[in-house]
């Protein structure tokens, strides 16, 4: 899965708020391993507000599918991302 | 004076959430970070510290510690290092221990209140660039001294429940912990840290009043209290017949409970819990709910407010929400 390209099928304006959602699901997923360095990455995105980034936001829906793909889906529905509810649906 | 608002995190999770957790605590205008001191979670220090590297304002420190674990004068080193890592921003928050964990590692918790005393005494000298040549009935140095130096004072927080140690808390504090979330409770915690502010002749406003409450907010009251049910039903269990008659708990309940959660019968253990115990031992509800009871504890005399464990049935939402609709509502 290319979550760079599903990123991209986001307007701009909505990563802020995407980001923050994908932070929640992330925190409130019950299975947290991953690795360090994916975790580290996270907080210096939250530290340096570039978790908004099109590479932060690429990071964090990857985490966030990887962790919680439902909670990740019902983010996405909630935001009207559908399109990309249903790539990661259908991969 | 606006009401400070201090938050409380347990390391039982990793540390990249709880350092996430601290970053939007500080975003959403809280003051203070409390992070507990368990040697079965995460160590304190380390956690402090990564929380400190990712946060720019935040005060934090250990919420609380105790005199027994660590020998006063590593706590003291500790929490200057810490005060290196974010000078200004560090305070020790050190009580009497806990029991049943203290005897978990086979350590006796003998003169809780000289003990306490005295570590924050050798704390304060040590952190003052002093060599510490110190008596005491529990503790005794012979020349312990730092190789670097604290350009600043570190503030102590004294973690009381009982008279005595609220009494001495108020003398010799910078602030003091108080572990309760009822009016009544709070009003007596305020009242005796009082009593020994005046002792030393110290003004109401030379001691941060804390109550370190159990919180628990939602939207919905019922996903509140739900999740404020397995931290009462701990409280219920470990508190002592007189706390719980001065509630109109029946002792018995709490046996009830006890005996549930030492077989890990928590569905039983949390049925238990009844609405005196929540309303005694915890705040929670929606964020009116919560304004209110908050605003009730404010006039009684605290200076901050800490939100403890579990905070909400979801911790991000609920941190979210005391940043928008509670924290706000004490701006002054």
């Amino acid at each position: 899965m290319d979550y760079a390209k599903l990123v991209e099928m986001v307007p701009q304006e909505q990563w802020g708020i995407l980001s923050e959602r994908l932070i929640g699901v992330i925190l409130g997923a019950k299975n947290d391993k991953i690795p360090n360095s994916v975790a580290n990455t996270i907080l210096m995105d939250m530290k340096n507000g570039t978790a908004s980034s099109k590479k932060g936001v690429t990071n964090l829906l990857e985490v966030a599918a990887f962790l919680d793909v439902e909670n990740t889906i019902i983010a996405l529905g909630e935001l009207k991302m559908l399109n990309v509810a249903a790539e990661i649906i259908q991969s | 004076m606006p009401l400070k608002f201090g938050i409380e995190f347990v390391p039982n999770v990793p540390y990249w959430k709880l350092t996430a957790y601290a970053m939007i605590a500080e975003k959403q205008g809280f003051n203070n970070l409390w992070v507990t001191d368990h040697f079965g979670n995460r160590n304190v220090y380390v956690t402090l510290a990564t929380a400190a590297m990712f946060t720019n304002k935040i005060t934090f420190g250990t919420g609380v510690t105790n005199p027994w674990m660590v020998n006063p004068v590593i706590t003291a080193q500790a929490i200057a290092t810490l005060n290196e890592l974010a000078p200004g921003r560090v305070v020790l928050g050190m009580g009497a221990g806990d029991k049943t964990t203290l005897e978990a590692v086979g350590v006796e918790m003998g003169k809780p209140l000289a003990a306490v005393k005295e570590a924050i005494e050798i704390f304060r000298k040590l952190t003052a660039g002093e060599n510490v040549a110190y008596q005491g009935e529990v503790f005794k140095t012979a020349g312990a001294k730092f190789n670097f130096k604290i350009k600043n004072k570190i503030p102590v927080y004294v973690g009381a429940q009982g008279p005595k140690m609220l009494e001495m808390a108020g003398k010799i504090g910078d602030g003091v912990l108080v572990n309760a979330s009822h009016p009544s409770d709070i009003g007596f915690a305020v009242k005796m840290a009082g009593e020994g502010m005046k002792q030393v002749g110290k003004k109401p406003e030379e001691v941060d009043i804390a109550a370190y409450t159990s919180f628990s907010i939602n939207e919905d009251a019922k996903k509140a209290t739900k999740a404020a049910l397995p931290v009462v039903a701990f409280i219920v269990a470990g508190s002592a017949p007189p706390v719980l008659e001065k509630h109109g708990i029946n002792p018995g309940k709490a046996d009830e409970i006890r005996a549930a959660l030492k077989t890990s019968n928590f569905p039983a253990a949390l049925g238990a819990v009844t609405p005196d115990m929540i309303n005694a031992f915890s705040i929670c509800g929606t964020p009116e709910t919560c304004i209110a009871k908050i605003a009730e504890l404010k006039k009684i005399g605290i200076g901050q407010f800490v939100c403890g464990s579990p905070i909400g049935p979801n911790v991000k939402q609920a941190i979210d929400l005391i940043g928008t609709k509670i924290i706000p509502a004490f701006k002054e």
